[in-house]
């Protein structure tokens, strides 16, 4: 947004308060749609309606929303120590924009001029345009910036907002950064995005945690392989929260080239745990619907490869693919993952430290069949006879399917 | 180094995960602290009793010997390093207690809490 864009805002205020029209052409489009939603649902523009829960129904809220305020509260303190020197505050709020938590400096959460507090509600029906009711009607990121704001006593703050989502894509809250000075939002824009893909990879986290802790009852023969794997993919988490939190220091001493370095290794950590947790909960049975789709064998194959990286190298095994042409089979997601660990568990055991598994992809045309053949090759000090190989063989589909 | 920090002491970070232990290292030399890395439990091993640091950063997942083992085995020669065990496993209360370490940090952990403990030893070893 401009200077002049910025005037043009102020103006378009000046304009809708004397004729209660808003100006289309004044501002821009995801902020017109705000103003016109904050009219009609009857959002004064001079004040703000101190709109707030009771004290008891906020301690309710503050209940039964604790799973999410405690999974965005350390990337809360992230953002917040990213903005440390100016004045700001960061807020959480549940789907309906009630706030739920805010973190920030002293002057802002406890000051004179406080952002509003939890139990307060920042719909834009109440709050017009705001960093928290906005991107949530909206259904994604926006930035407010000064006049922009529906409400005269909130232009003094740049707000930007972004929806929060849980692993079935519902939205679940937002989560949003308010400061004085436009261009400090402006640096902090790509680390709230990253901080909320945090927060949702954090609730996904704690229900693995719990998965976890089930696993012994539910897969006692798998608990241990399953448990080894849980720490692997938690270690993509945790690497994606350290790079964010060394982003935010970094932004903070403002050292902006190796934080950006730092914040897309950050996302594509988050990234890469997101997809194998999914994985992991299929491999688990914790997965919900059972699914029969397309996959690609040799993608199929490097992705549990992948994600047993690191037991391979505790195990010191080496995994060798083989994969002549690109055979698609049409499977049942969960059986077809879990039959491939399991057979690359007992090759495991089969080959010992310093032998080799080989794995080899191919197509028997005649049949239309799909064939993977997992071939132990023990170590040399491995004192048995020629283990036999493991073999899964799955109906071809011919259409070439996008894997996902 | 950072010139403008006096050395704090020596710290041994011991992670297979080179980017981690990387980046766990410039944060540790930024703040004053000689920095020694191990990449598998064997090596955390051997460069502990080699160069004697004053704090042991350990994760426990890591090829040839896991972090619980290191520990294990420098108490077994009679060396009681101060250890932070860096971890996922979700018992590990019950198996730190067990060991006798006193600070583990289950992963996802914050770094000013890290930071916290690191310097709390950093103003004893001074």
């Amino acid at each position: 947004m401009t200077p002049f864009q910025s005037r043009e805002a102020l103006e378009a205020g000046r304009k809708y308060l004397a004729k209660g029209a808003i100006p289309a052409d004044s501002l821009r489009d995801v902020i017109y749609r705000a103003w016109e939603r904050s009219h009609i649902q009857g959002a004064n523009p001079l004040t703000l309606q101190a709109e707030k829960l009771s004290k008891l129904d906020t301690q309710r809220l503050l209940e039964q929303q604790n799973s999410l305020i405690c999974a965005a509260r350390p990337y809360m303190k992230i953002l917040s120590q990213a903005a440390k020197s100016d004045r700001h505050a960061v807020m959480l709020s549940e789907k309906n924009a009630i706030v739920l938590d805010v973190v920030g400096d002293e002057q802002s959460v406890n000051g004179p001029e406080r952002v509003p507090d939890p139990g307060s509600l920042l719909s834009e029906a109440v709050a017009g345009s705001n960093g928290l009711g906005t991107p949530l009607a909206e259904n994604s990121y926006v930035e407010i910036v000064g006049a922009e704001h529906f409400i005269a006593g909130f232009h003094p703050f740049t707000c930007q907002g972004i929806p929060l989502r849980n692993d079935k894509h519902q939205v679940i809250g937002a989560l949003s950064i308010s400061v004085r000075q436009r261009e400090v939002g402006q640096r902090l824009k790509d680390i709230l995005i990253c901080a909320s893909h945090g927060v949702e990879a954090e609730m996904l986290f704690r229900r693995l945690e719990a998965d976890v802790r089930s696993v012994v009852t539910t897969n006692p023969e798998d608990a241990q392989p399953l448990d080894n794997l849980y720490q692997d993919i938690v270690q993509a988490h945790s690497a994606a929260r350290l790079r964010l939190e060394m982003t935010s220091r970094l932004v903070a001493g403002s050292k902006f080239d190796y934080a950006k370095q730092l914040l897309q290794q950050a996302e594509e950590l988050i990234h890469l745990f997101r997809h194998r947790a999914i994985l992991w909960r299929n491999l688990a049975s914790f997965a919900e619907t059972e699914q029969v789709k397309p996959i690609c064998l040799s993608d199929g194959v490097q992705e549990l490869v992948d994600l047993l990286a690191t037991e391979t190298k505790i195990r010191e095994v080496e995994i060798l693919i083989q994969a002549e042409e690109e055979v698609w089979v049409e499977a049942d997601y969960q059986i077809f993952f879990k039959n491939l660990f399991h057979y690359f568990l007992r090759a495991f055991e089969l080959v010992g430290s310093g032998g080799s598994v080989l794995v080899k992809i191919s197509e028997l045309q005649n049949l239309a069949l799909g064939e993977i053949t997992i071939i132990p090759i023990p170590a040399l000090n491995m004192v048995q006879s020629k283990p036999n190989p493991f073999m899964l063989r799955i109906p071809t589909v011919r259409k070439s399917y996008e894997y996902q | 180094m950072n010139i403008n920090n006096p050395v704090k002491g020596k710290i041994l970070i011991a992670d297979d995960d080179d980017d981690n232990r990387i980046l766990l290292s410039i944060l540790m030399q930024s703040e004053g602290w000689e920095v020694i890395e191990a990449q598998d439990g064997q090596e955390a091993l051997e460069k502990a009793i080699e160069q004697q640091p004053n704090i042991i950063l350990l994760d426990n997942r890591m090829p040839k010997l896991t972090g619980t083992k290191v520990y294990e085995k420098l108490c077994e020669q009679g060396m009681k390093f101060p250890v932070v065990l860096l971890t996922a496993y979700a018992d590990i209360e019950e198996l730190a207690d067990s060991l006798g370490i006193c600070y583990y940090l289950n992963k996802p952990y914050d770094l000013s809490h890290l930071m916290d403990i690191i310097n709390k030893f950093a103003d004893q070893s001074v």
